[in-house]
């Protein structure tokens, strides 16, 4: 293979690891939005706080040596955590305003938003963290002229993995049946016996727990753990959820990995591209909302007068 | 004002109406004078007193600029009911355009007086390159938006194919022409956009002697306030102008998609922004500061800009509280009642939503422009990024959303928020926990945006005025009312 190709698959990969992050955090805010028809923004800081938490798992338990239970300890206190703190921002700002018009929601989900990001600055500090390296293998493997970070391919399979998961439990289990029931017409559920409150509760978890994972994943790769490092994924999260068709838990998980790609293409192959990476996401969500608002697997929906 | 005559809401045109109208706008300039003068004291006073914290010159200033940006964000938030999350997007157009302009053609920092201010002629010119340039991009983007509409005549899946044929070709075209010195002919982007590079420049040339002679002629006594008022009409103009760009296809979106998408495009300025090498890339626009009038030395915050400064914030609430209660502005708050129902009744509901965000830009230009020249330096990340928009957003509706003496509170009180926790905080007398408290002003107002949303949700004054104007004006009596 020529040095190109090389660069082309190392880039390929990068992208779809990055891709698994961002589909990670889409998968929370489209399910949300499928629900409660609410942009959760506060979506970015949940990974913020799952990251933290790693953080302080790892100093409080003086895990020194990386091993596979120490990484798999850190990752499910951090999606406890958020799975909890997930059910209370719902709990606490969301569900009173429930029958008020979105707008109302919309604004409170920035106000938690903002809590968290500037709370967190008082509470853990605004230095950046630095994260011990938990997974006992070696940082890149070479696999003929290629350099495979081992750390993109385990965001990747965790990634896989978490969706499998995700996808068994909206799609087998009597919850998930909720979940898609309330997500297809919210009254008409409700009617049919569905406790509404607790099945968005646990929308708010699973998100939630994916968004903690996503946080630990990312702290694995990129060490800098900081109150403000929810804000640009989590808006990329949203624009991969509204590219794949908002509410459309397969469609976030495209669009997600087709946002990563993209990313990392324009920063590989387009002079200066790395500076614009962050703005491409913002003109695919407009080039995405003017060409096709219902996203690239949704379905079109006629509003009733 | 003419076309009312042919107007058969509000009927004929009597001679009251004429006196009103007079009568109001001779109040409102009244008033805008009062504000000068205000501002022309306090420089006064600057320069001869010692004043408390709260009463500073800077204080004033940034809450001066505070209600400027919630009352125009209120026009569009409020009044015509759409939300928009990227107001400071707009500010940083005028306050970029602007302080660019300013910076390059030394605006405003001549000490030798017999050339003090002679640019303004140049800083015009300069925005009249600008604006043919941007109408010509302007013209490019449109056409190709109408093609894609066209084509959706033809078939539905069409549209998105052209876009992407479009976005494919240009990207290609464009990657292939930045390696080139000399570009094909074929590489029809690359050429365009050279082709405009070069008649800016050429433009700009060989407008800059007869600019210069202009500038030269005037009286030197007009130098300094021609030289404010045309970066102020120029960066207003210019965010307006950005404005009608990004309302023209975002304002068909509702709700939370239209937020998210004004949002997009205010980080999109600010990443072109940030990687621009003539405005200082992400190290900020550094401006030269308006000079104190008595002792150019004394004090780098601008005292000149303070008659404007205070007069602009009084011109900017009248011209939004005019717009929003008359006939025009009725028609703006029922396409926010119900889209569809002012549409039935044959309202233009895109037309008056983008004339409501273009407004509503030019002030968050205008605001800009004095942002920049008050500081003396500004950061499109840091001074007018998510942050920044999220404030003002926040400001808006704490005031009470479509009340505009409620965006005036507001902005006032939560632009002088920095420095009442700045005083608090260092202060010393306060409880440790508290002293913390005062050290972040956003969590704190985070917390007061949840608990508002929660136990107020129509914030302080939730939609009315102060003092509300009367519902029946003379001449004008609502269908289904009987007269009093």
């Amino acid at each position: 293979m020529t040095a190109e190709q090389l660069l082309f698959i190392q880039q390929f990969i990068n992208g779809l690891s990055i891709g698994a992050i961002y589909a990670l955090i889409a998968v929370g805010y489209t399910m949300v939005y499928g629900v409660l028809r609410l942009i959760n923004f506060a979506h970015g800081d949940v990974y913020m706080i799952g990251a933290m938490t790693a953080v302080y798992v790892v100093g409080w338990l003086h895990i020194g040596q990386p091993s596979w239970t120490a990484f798999t300890v850190v990752l499910l206190s951090a999606m406890i955590v958020c799975g909890l703190l997930g059910f209370l921002i719902e709990l606490v700002a969301y569900r009173p305003l429930r029958n008020r018009p979105r707008i109302a929601s919309l604004i409170t989900a920035i106000g938690v938003s903002m809590f968290l990001e500037y709370g967190g600055q008082g509470i853990f500090g605004v230095t950046p963290r630095t994260f011990e390296r938990l997974v006992p293998l070696p940082v890149s493997y070479r696999l003929g002229g290629l350099t495979i970070e081992t750390d993109s391919v385990l965001m990747l399979v965790a990634a896989l993995v978490l969706m499998t998961i995700l996808t068994w439990i909206v799609q087998k289990t009597r919850m998930g049946l909720a979940l898609r029931a309330v997500s297809h017409r919210f009254d008409t559920a409700a009617l049919m016996g569905i406790n509404i409150n607790r099945v968005i509760s646990f929308t708010f978890i699973l998100g939630s727990t994916l968004a903690a994972a996503a946080g630990v994943l990312i702290a694995e790769k990129s060490p800098r753990v900081d109150p403000l490092m929810g804000l640009i994924p989590g808006i990329k999260g949203f624009v991969a959820a509204v590219l794949g068709g908002i509410g459309n838990i397969p469609g976030a998980v495209a669009g997600g990995i087709v946002l990563g790609l993209i990313e990392v293409f324009v920063s590989a192959y387009i002079p200066d591209g790395s500076q614009y990476k962050d703005g491409i996401a913002f003109v695919i969500l407009i080039a995405i909302l003017l060409v096709k608002p219902t996203g690239l697997f949704g379905r079109n929906v006629v509003e009733k007068v | 004002m003419l076309s009312r005559k042919s107007d058969p809401i509000s009927g004929p045109i009597d001679r009251r109406f004429w006196v009103a109208t007079l009568g109001s706008n001779s109040l409102v300039v009244a008033c805008i004078c009062v504000a000068a003068l205000v501002g022309y004291l306090l420089e006064y006073r600057d320069n001869h007193f010692r004043v408390p914290w709260f009463a500073q010159t800077l204080t004033l200033m940034m809450i001066a600029t505070g209600v400027i940006m919630a009352v125009s964000l209120q026009l569009i938030n409020g009044i015509s009911g759409q939300f928009s999350l990227g107001h400071a997007g707009f500010m940083a157009v005028g306050a970029y355009v602007a302080g660019y302009a300013s910076k390059v053609y030394n605006a405003l920092d001549r000490t030798d007086p017999a050339t003090r201010y002679q640019n303004v002629g140049q800083i015009v010119w300069y925005f009249v390159c600008l604006a043919v340039v941007f109408a010509g991009a302007g013209v490019a983007v449109v056409g190709i938006f109408s093609v894609m509409r066209m084509s959706r005549s033809v078939a539905r899946w069409l549209p998105p194919l052209v876009m992407l044929g479009v976005l494919g070709w240009l990207t290609w075209d464009f990657a292939s022409g930045f390696t080139l010195d000399v570009a094909p002919r074929h590489l029809l982007w690359t050429h365009l956009i050279r082709f405009y590079f070069r008649a800016y420049r050429w433009l700009l040339n060989h407008g800059m002697g007869p600019a210069h002679a202009f500038s030269a002629a005037l009286p030197v006594f007009l130098r300094r306030p021609m030289c404010l008022i045309v970066l102020l009409a120029g960066g207003g103009l210019f965010a307006a102008a950005a404005g009608w760009l990004v309302g023209l296809p975002t304002l068909r979106l509702r709700g939370d998609y239209l937020a998210i998408a004004t949002l997009g495009f205010s980080m999109i300025l600010i990443n072109i922004f940030i990687n621009s090498d003539a405005v200082g890339k992400s190290t900020g626009l550094q401006v030269p500061p308006f000079p104190n009038k008595a002792d150019p030395d004394r004090d780098p915050v601008a005292h000149y800009i303070l008659p404007w400064i205070f007069g602009m914030m009084v011109a900017t609430i009248a011209a939004v509280w005019r717009l929003a209660y008359s006939p025009k502005g009725r028609l703006i708050r029922a396409v926010r009642e119900d889209e569809i129902a002012a549409a039935a009744v044959g309202i233009e509901t895109t037309r008056q939503k983008v004339v409501a965000f273009m407004v509503g830009a030019f002030f968050a230009g205008v605001g800009g422009v004095l942002y920049i020249l008050t500081q003396g330096y500004a950061n499109a990340e840091q001074s007018f990024g998510m942050a920044q928009s999220l404030m003002l957003v926040i400001m808006v509706t704490l005031g009470g959303l479509g009340s505009i003496s409620g965006a005036v509170i507001a902005g006032a009180v939560l632009s002088a928020l920095p420095f009442i926790f700045r005083q608090a905080a260092s202060s010393g007398s306060l409880p440790h926990f508290a002293q913390a408290m005062f050290s972040n002003q956003y969590a704190v107002l985070a917390v007061l945006l949840v608990v508002t949303m929660l136990l107020r949700p129509r914030g302080l004054l939730g939609g009315r005025e102060l003092w509300p104007r009367r519902q029946h004006r003379a001449g004008f009596t609502p269908v289904g009312v009987a007269p009093t």
